[in-house]
């Protein structure tokens, strides 16, 4: 019983070390997982900085950021194309305005060229003679191409 | 009326061919006057517009020919029927 008790005893702080020790390594795995292998002092200066538009957008975005007012080049970038949009919606409403213009003048024309044209294509008399009624017929053609709905043809 | 297509429009005299003078019955026997016809063909084409086309014609019933006349106070003489 008391050989028991002192194990228990020594058991429990080994215990307790060995599961502060086990989760150290797993943490420090973990870190190497996520992050690469720190390098020291010395090969830090031996490193060379990244240039390129990475950089060089970081940098302006750093000085936007800073600032707060100045135009980055991507906001230029998007000025710029939104000028161009806006110039090519502007084109083709000029060009709407001028078809709509052409078609009102094709309408216009259509008017005319295919209306319908009425013209006298014959005229017979009869009955000629003293104490007959003479008869005038007159012949009527539309000479255009489309119909014509003839409301009345009479005399005046 | 289909574009293309004639038709015939008849128009009698109201009244017989009766000369009230001696000089017309002398130019109806002869054949040598004038008839002069006024038409007026009111019609609408396709696109709803109404037209009034007038036709003033005279024929002379000599030679059987038909031609139009445009100034009608020239060429038309006036005629009282008594």
């Amino acid at each position: 019983m008391y050989y028991g008790i002192v194990c228990w005893l020594f058991l429990v702080p080994i215990q307790a070390q060995q599961s502060e020790n086990t989760s150290q390594q797993k943490g420090s795995e973990a870190e190497a997982r996520i992050s690469p292998p720190t390098a020291s002092p010395a090969d830090n200066a031996n490193v060379k900085k990244p240039e390129g538009p990475i950089q060089d957008a970081k940098t302006s975005e750093d000085k936007t950021n800073g600032s707060g007012q100045r135009v980055t080049r991507a906001e230029w970038m998007q000025i710029g194309i939104n000028g161009l949009l806006f110039m090519v919606v502007l084109w083709q409403t000029l060009i709407y305005i001028q078809q709509r213009n052409i078609m009102r003048q094709q309408v216009a024309h259509a008017r005319i060229t295919e209306r319908a044209y009425i013209a006298i294509q014959r005229v017979m008399t009869e009955l000629h003679t003293v104490g007959q009624q003479p008869v005038v017929r007159v012949t009527v053609v539309n000479g255009g191409r489309t119909p014509a709905y003839v409301s009345s043809c009479r005399g005046i | 009326m289909p574009a293309g297509s004639p038709t015939t429009f008849s128009y009698p005299v109201p009244a017989p061919l009766t000369p009230w003078t001696a000089e017309l019955a002398k130019a109806i026997a002869t054949k040598e006057y004038f008839l002069y016809l006024h038409v007026e063909a009111q019609f609408d084409d396709v696109w709803g517009d109404k037209h009034v086309q007038p036709f003033k014609l005279f024929y002379r019933v000599m030679d059987k020919r038909w031609a139009e006349y445009k100034d009608p106070k020239d060429a038309e003489p006036t005629v009282e029927i008594t």
